[in-house]
């Protein structure tokens, strides 16, 4: 029944139709590239370089004359693989020591927002910088240096939404109940933040995607040949004034997985919380 | 001709369900100098009727019928028309001091705001006419006061400068809406005799707000008694409130504490309680509360039964209520 | 006012420290030894050793961030080992170009934002707010490199109006001001679009207010009263957020002063972290990490100016 109705409310959300079917087309486009791709994105053939769009290679070819649909398709992989792995690693630490904070109260508590905090200061792009510039530059090292930096974003929204939930009058009763504090926080607490929790995974995902290709294009990210959107900006950049078009496809694809996320969490948000989407 | 002539006002909301109407064929009229009391319970639609008045409905709502001020009908004045008397020819003063009030801006410039507006002075000169006013409100040290915030003030002292705001340009007519409501009991007495007073001294026309009897009965010549929208009774104040024609005004009546009445004893009250607005009853809106209630009351709109000189009552049980 | 000023120092120097003590664990913690990585990995061991004296890697961790510190009260931040002068010049040097930009850059995003928020909520649930909220979507969902790269393509190489990259110095005058322009809009993009949704729900708010309706009383038209009595209110929130903004946008300029080939502190940072130049990197991290507390102290007073309440409580 409820299951039912959040489906149905979802669906009503303008933003999340648009959001679904732009995430949508991006997954897509993940999934057919490991089975199907026109060419294969690595296969060099400098005589046909930098040609324009035509019926062979849809979007042209790069410097190297590799086919820039192909490298689109593939690169897509890269930009979720990375976004959803940063995400998780953000989530699951970040969530854990929310719920830590939360239950213990005290000094642990303010130990772990203290270090929210000094976290959230700083630049996340600088600090993912200088972890990628020094661990090396591989996607493994993006992943980490951008998962950090969504650890404290979970944990400061999951000790907020925690803390507002061990008020309500059911927590008293729950504990009255004689359960335990670690019981109540995974009976009660987590399954009414997850709502909260959901919907900001989703935006987080869209600032990953973001700041991976930030780092791709500076060199940082996913290292060649496999293709990376950001990193495929970056090269066009060489040519903008023989092949101004290189230029256009990686960064309308980012544009697109970004808002698609973006507008699925806004429409998220609203159907989850009517409350909140009133007021707005 | 009357200052202010209200005819067949009605304000409807638009909603899902159709048009919501929360005042109904409202008609009364003013004269300079007069005193108008409206009565009833909240969400009885005396607000609306009020922002009416002043052309500051809230989004959406949609006015119609003729409000005549000096013969102009406000109604289809364009709104730069509406802006020139706006706080100019009419005032208004609302129930919340605490909120009613700009906190980031002085005292001074949000009195000095109107006369800048409409009379044109220059900045110094409205802030020795803010001074004067302020005078004229009887606000201590008024020479201090035009440097400091509303957070600084009591509610009482802010009550005053939203009256001095209002009277600024001297206004034909002053809306007050509960401008006592928010207040203690000690400083209500104290606002209400300064507006009484203001309102002999400047012979402006007033329109008060209340859902308080004695407040009404104390201040004004004339009262309307309004009951889901609507205008229920209508007439001078002193035979109105002996008559009590209505069913509803007595319930106010009753509703009202009684001071010789053992504490602890439940005071009379209306049984039930106002229908929302888009759940009027057809007939009588008040019949689903009525004490007197017929068959006839629920099937038929209650005529409008004239009970005294220029004093009327819309109930057909009048006759019982002698 | 006083104890004010006092607890904003304290608090001023302890996140200095703070920062300088993570920067110097976190790089004496990370694998590998940063004479060897600054020399790269066929260097002569005889070069490195010397290289670690210079540097003063042979002293004990201790040591050597205390003499790091004492020099940074001093004045003195070191010699960079890439470019051989001092890290102070140099970082003066790159701050004429950064900090002009970061200026400029704020000031379009407070003109663009203010005026797309207001507008969007004086008209709100209209074709216009729809069309605001609809370009702030799009631009929030932007890379700023890409759109740098957009500007570039649309500026520079299709109607050659504004140079595509590089900065020829503040002697140039008004040529090095233009090359300024493209960046600082590139910047300004992402931030006026969260910008503008930031304005336009405070805005919001405040309309709901009682005051509003006074000033509308008193004869002043919705325009009159948007700008004279809401706009003022609404500001703390997006007075925060532009604050926000301003500490983030040193580290923007990393991004975009690669796109443009600017000669400014974000590419200093970004060439130092790949050269390994690690006296330029602790030093700047730690010069970003004052110029946030200071952004921070800015807000508050700022606060203070919007919001008379806030006076007081100090």
């Amino acid at each position: 029944m409820k299951r039912d109705g959040l489906i149905m409310r979802c669906l009503r959300q303008r933003n999340f139709v648009i959001g679904l079917i732009l995430v949508g087309i991006v997954l897509a486009a993940a999934l057919v590239s490991y089975f199907w791709t026109p060419h294969s994105p690595t296969r060099i053939n400098v005589p046909g370089r930098l040609a324009p769009a035509s019926s062979v290679h849809w979007f042209g070819t790069d410097h190297f004359g590799r086919d820039v649909f192909s490298m689109i398709l593939v690169g897509s992989r890269n930009s979720i693989g990375v976004g959803l792995v940063a995400v998780t690693i953000g989530v699951l630490t970040g969530v854990a020591l929310g719920l830590l904070a939360s239950a213990k109260r005290g000094w642990v508590e303010d130990l772990i927002m203290r270090m929210a905090d000094f976290t959230f200061a700083f630049p996340a792009i600088l600090s993912a910088i200088l972890i990628t510039a020094i661990l090396g530059p591989s996607t493994f090292n993006s992943i980490l240096a951008i998962g950090i930096f969504n650890i404290p974003v979970f944990a400061r929204i999951t000790r907020g939404a925690a803390n507002a939930i061990l008020a309500r009058d059911f927590i008293l009763a729950a504990r009255a109940a004689g359960k335990g504090r670690i019981r109540i926080t995974l009976e009660h607490v987590l399954p009414n933040i997850s709502n909260v929790l959901i919907v900001q995974a989703t935006i987080n995902f869209a600032l990953a995607i973001l700041a991976e290709a930030g780092l791709s294009y500076l060199g940082l990210g996913t290292q060649p040949p496999d293709p990376s959107w950001g990193r495929m900006l970056n090269e066009s950049q060489t040519f903008l004034f023989r092949a101004p078009m290189l230029a256009i496809y990686p960064g309308a694809a980012i544009m697109i997985a970004v808002l698609g996320l973006n507008l699925l969490g806004d429409g998220l948000r609203d159907a989850l919380d009517p409350r909140l989407a009133r007021s707005r | 001709m009357a200052l202010l002539a209200v005819d067949k006002l009605a304000v409807h909301m638009p909603s899902h369900h159709g048009p919501i109407p929360l005042v109904r064929e409202v008609s009364f009229s003013i004269e300079k100098g007069e005193t108008l009391g409206i009565v009833g319970e909240s969400g009885c639609g005396k607000t609306m009727t009020a922002l009416a008045l002043m052309g500051l409905l809230p989004d959406g709502a949609i006015p119609s019928g003729e409000i005549r001020f000096e013969g102009e009908n406000l109604l289809a004045q364009p709104e730069d028309r509406l802006c020139k008397l706006r706080g100019n020819r009419l005032a208004m003063i609302f129930q919340e001091p605490m909120s009613a009030l700009n906190p980031v801006h002085t005292i001074g410039s949000q009195i000095a705001e109107s006369l800048i507006l409409h009379r044109g002075l220059y900045p110094a000169d409205a802030e020795a006419e803010a001074i004067r006013l302020l005078e004229l409100v009887r606000m201590p040290e008024p020479k201090a006061r035009l440097a400091q915030y509303p957070h600084q003030l009591s509610g009482g002292q802010r009550q005053r400068v939203m009256i001095a705001i209002a009277l600024a340009c001297r206004p034909d007519i002053l809306i007050a809406d509960e401008p006592t409501t928010a207040l203690d009991v000690t400083v209500q007495a104290q606002i209400l005799d300064l507006i009484n007073d203001l309102v002999d001294e400047l012979g402006m026309a007033l329109v008060l707000i209340s859902h308080d009897l004695g407040i009404v009965g104390d201040i004004t010549d004339r009262v309307l008694v309004m009951y889901a929208g609507k205008v229920v009774e209508a007439g001078p104040t002193v035979p109105l409130f002996n008559r009590r024609a209505h069913p509803y005004t007595r319930g106010l009546f009753g509703a009202l504490p009684d001071p010789g009445r053992a504490r602890g004893s439940r005071l009379y009250a209306i049984p039930g309680t106002v229908p929302d607005p888009w759940l009027v009853p057809g007939g009588c809106a008040f019949a689903d509360r009525c004490p007197l209630v017929e068959q006839a009351c629920r099937e038929a709109v209650p005529p409008n039964v004239e009970v005294g000189p220029d004093h009327r009552a819309l109930c057909r049980r009048t006759d019982m209520m002698s | 006012m006083l104890s004010f000023t006092l607890r904003r120092l304290a608090t001023f120097i302890a996140t200095l420290i703070a920062t300088s003590l993570v920067v110097f664990l976190v790089l004496e913690v990370l694998p590998g030894d940063p004479a060897l990585l600054m020399l790269g990995i066929d260097a002569q061991p005889d070069a490195v050793a010397a290289l670690r004296a210079k540097l003063g890697l042979d002293q004990p961790p201790v040591e050597r961030y205390l003499v790091w510190m004492a020099g940074m009260v001093r004045g003195d931040l070191g010699i960079s080992h890439t470019y051989g002068t001092s890290v102070a010049e140099l970082i003066g040097e790159r701050l004429v170009v950064t900090l002009p930009l970061a200026l400029i850059a704020m000031t379009l995003t407070t003109i663009i934002a203010l005026t797309l928020g207001v507008f969007a909520a004086s008209k709100h649930n209209t074709i216009g707010d729809y069309g605001v909220m609809t370009a702030t979507q799009l631009g929030i969902a932007i890379p700023n490199f890409w759109f740098a790269i957009l500007l570039v393509l649309l500026f520079a190489v299709a109607l050659g109006w504004l140079p595509a990259g590089g900065f020829p110095g503040w002697d140039q005058g008004p040529i090095a001001l233009k090359s300024l322009i493209l960046p600082a809009f590139a910047l300004a993009l992402v931030q006026a679009a969260i910008l503008a949704r930031v304005t336009r729900s405070a805005v919001l708010e405040v309309l709901r207010e009682d005051f509003v309706r006074t000033a509308r009383a008193k004869g002043l038209t919705r325009t009159q009263t948007l700008w004279r009595h809401v706009l003022r209110n609404s500001l703390i929130p997006v007075v925060t957020i532009m604050g926000l903004q301003f500490s983030n946008l040193l580290a923007g300029t990393i991004i975009i002063e690669n796109v443009f080939y600017l000669p400014g502190l974000g590419r200093l940072i970004f060439q130092s972290i790949n050269q390994r130049d690690l006296i330029v990197v602790k030093d700047v991290v730690v010069l970003l990490a004052a110029k946030v507390v200071v952004i921070n102290f800015i807000v508050d007073l700022l606060y203070a100016v919007i919001d008379p309440r806030l006076r007081t409580q100090r």
